[in-house]
């Protein structure tokens, strides 16, 4: 079996347990190109009928504006139903005040908004677009994740998943993540993107955008939440961007590729993990993910 | 670009993470960036273990816990390396992460006789049919490279193994450090003419042939008007009479993963519509030639939650789809990583081919009632019909 048959045919089955063992879950749309995927793969999984899964949008308020029309389309188009929820609430109603930082991240505070959100809706799972190619916690991650009832991942205590027999059933409180796209690599993603003609938000492709010069390199999009100081550099480049997440924590890529076959192209020059390239919010600690993930991160 | 699954396992120092890395390395699958994290951590040099321990807790004892899952990829082939714990304390981790693997590449300290827990790893893999095994004897470059070293790890290996008809074996030597016969094959063992560990790989054929004479279908479930399942084994076809131990099924307007379409092949993802007497239910298994029930088994087991005391237990147990109550017989205290034999009986009969229970393709899970863990894995030896 070919590699994209075979990963399509895994998550599809994964999404389908996922289905068939829950009573209510619910699939994280980011509008990021892994849950783009994940609503395609849903989409075969049930079809001639519908998607049994309502969408849960975790909104940092720090989206990029190309990200929330493209997640509007998509929902009305495909007929689908979604719940958007706010950190910006979640925040509020917990009294946290807004990072001071240069760069203020609400990327860890998702938690929040999402533990919330399982609350309220009584979500016993949760569909992520979660890699284990992503990072090295993940790479540990199980593929029906358990969560007892404070939302918490236990690391060392992990059902065990032999002939990839998913183990879905929990007490009234508890929830599980669920990762159809656990065994995919970012090149997996792009190359089956480039099969289905799947659509993407135009973020992902080259384009000509103001960011603002860190002293490693980086660029970020200059965007209305960074704290701009005298020193720093705006420019010019033509970039795009290899993550989708909050505006404050996500590095764009200087970048000349304007079709899912250029951006293939350029991946397989890259010599650059994606988290590496992108996401300040890993730079800080080599435990980021798992720490993150322990409280209830995605 | 095909797919294949393999899983290293070793005893703890036998230097299983170094090969992984080297693995990595030398076949230029790791980023710029991770590597200048692991050269900053190893002081100068990579620390190739830390690229797969990945838990803060790994890190700070120093050895593997759980089950890692890396990924490279060649001009043919998509590898998911799945990296087992050696630690006899995870044993259920490594066969749980060995179970869904094709090849499996058990490392051997050149060093030292071998330990009663590389004897455990290689029951593992005899319990678990893996097709292939690659036995790599490590550190040759601390033996100076002789044969005769290579030879004794050799005889002791095949006293402890008794692999079954459909299992092959490859002797590797290697020095995962210097590198030699992981990626590439070097000079330094001349009295070697095999293939390097990666070349081992890479010559194993693709999806062995399916020797099922019977098609299998199983249902995973119901949605308004469809019935959702997968092909177990054989051909699905539109066009077949599927049977049960008691009725017959026509399928109309069938759907291979999502698509419209009559045919598909095993681990395929079908749906289609349901007629309008509705015999179906999730777990239940549909052949070309009606399947059996039972209700009486024999199971060889991994335990894999607490301690039990010998007495009668009872238990959530699935296969495949299928959930029923399972009442084990437990004739002696089990721990831990024991694997064992026993007899079980089930609430409601489970469909079943014969021919399958003989190929060892039965797996089950057993799962708590209470916690809702899953605290045993198998394969059923034997139905009573």
């Amino acid at each position: 079996m070919d590699h994209l048959q075979y990963l399509e045919t895994e998550a599809i089955e994964i999404l389908r347990e996922t289905a068939f063992q829950f009573e209510r879950p619910v699939l994280l749309f980011s509008g990021g190109k892994d849950s783009i995927c994940m609503v395609h793969l849903a989409r075969l999984a049930f079809a001639p009928n519908p998607i049994p899964f309502t969408l849960l949008h975790i909104d940092t308020g720090h989206n990029f504006a190309e990200t929330l029309t493209f997640r509007d389309e998509l929902v009305h188009t495909m007929g689908l139903s979604i719940e958007v929820r706010s950190v910006t609430q979640a925040m509020r109603k917990r009294e946290i005040a807004e990072p001071k930082a240069k760069f203020p991240s609400r990327n860890s505070m998702q938690s929040f908004a999402l533990l919330d959100a399982i609350q309220e809706l009584n979500i016993d799972a949760c569909i992520g677009g979660g890699r284990r190619d992503e990072d090295k916690a993940r790479a540990k991650e199980r593929i029906f994740s358990f969560r007892d009832q404070e939302g918490t991942w236990n690391p060392l205590s992990q059902r065990p998943e032999p002939w990839n027999m998913l183990n879905g059933r929990i007490n009234p409180g508890e929830n599980v993540r669920v990762f159809p796209l656990s065994n995919w690599t970012e090149l997996d993603v792009w190359s089956y993107i480039q099969r289905e003609q799947i659509a993407l938000p135009s973020l992902y492709f080259a384009h000509e955008r103001l960011c603002l010069a860190l002293p490693d390199g980086a660029l970020m999009a200059y965007n209305p939440y960074v704290r701009l100081e005298s020193t720093d550099v705006l420019i010019e480049r033509s970039v795009r961007f290899r993550t989708i997440g909050d505006m404050t924590c996500t590095a764009a890529i200087p970048s000349m590729a304007g079709s899912v076959e250029e951006v293939i192209a350029e991946l397989n020059q890259t010599q650059i993990s994606e988290r590496g390239a992108t996401r300040l919010d890993d730079r800080i600690s080599e435990a980021g993910m798992e720490d993150r993930k322990r409280q209830g991160y995605f | 670009m095909r797919i294949l699954k393999v899983f290293t396992c070793g005893n703890v120092d036998d230097g299983k993470s170094t090969l992984l890395g080297r693995l990595l390395l030398d076949s230029d699958s790791i980023s710029v960036d991770i590597l200048h994290q692991l050269t900053e951590q190893g002081g100068g040099v990579p620390n190739l273990a830390l690229l797969t321990d990945g838990l803060r807790a790994e890190r700070s004892m120093g050895i593997t816990i759980d089950v890692a899952y890396k990924f490279f990829t060649t001009k043919q082939t998509k590898y998911i390396l799945v990296d087992t714990p050696g630690h006899q304390e995870y044993t259920r981790n490594m066969y749980a992460g060995a179970s869904e693997c094709e090849v499996a590449v058990v490392l051997i300290d050149a060093l030292k006789p071998i330990e009663a827990q590389t004897r455990k790893h290689l029951e593992i893999m005899q319990a678990l049919s893996i097709n292939h095994v690659i036995v790599a004897v490590n550190k040759m470059d601390a033996v100076g490279f002789e044969q005769a070293v290579f030879l004794e790890r050799q005889s002791e290996v095949k006293a402890v193994l008794n692999l079954l008809e459909n299992q092959r074996l490859h002797w590797i030597p290697i020095s995962a450090l210097a590198g030699d016969h992981v990626v590439k094959r070097t000079q330094v063992m001349p009295w070697y003419t095999g293939p390097s560990i990666l070349e081992c790989l890479e010559s194993i054929p693709q999806d062995p042939v399916d020797p099922s004479t019977n098609s299998l279908i199983e249902i995973q479930g119901l949605v308004k008007g469809y019935a959702y399942g997968k092909v177990v084994q054989g051909t699905f076809s539109a066009s077949t009479t599927w049977k049960n131990s008691i009725h017959t099924l026509e399928i109309k307007e069938s759907y291979v993963n999502g698509v419209p379409c009559e045919n598909a092949h095993p681990g395929d993802q079908i749906a289609f519509q349901i007629p309008e007497e509705p015999t179906l239910k999730r777990g239940q298994q549909w052949a070309a030639e009606a399947p059996l029930q039972f209700t009486e088994c024999t199971v060889e087991l991994c335990w894999m939650g607490e301690a039990m005391e010998p007495g009668t237990l009872e238990f959530i147990l699935r296969r495949g789809t299928a959930e029923r109550r399972a009442r084990i017989a437990l004739p002696k205290r089990i721990n831990p990583n024991d694997i064992q034999h026993l007899d079980m009986s089930l609430s409601a009969p489970i469909d079943v081919l014969m021919e399958r229970i003989q190929a060892n393709q039965e797996r089950i899970i057993l799962i708590d009632k209470t916690t809702n863990a899953t605290i045993a894995a198998g394969i059923i030896k034997t139905i009573v019909i």
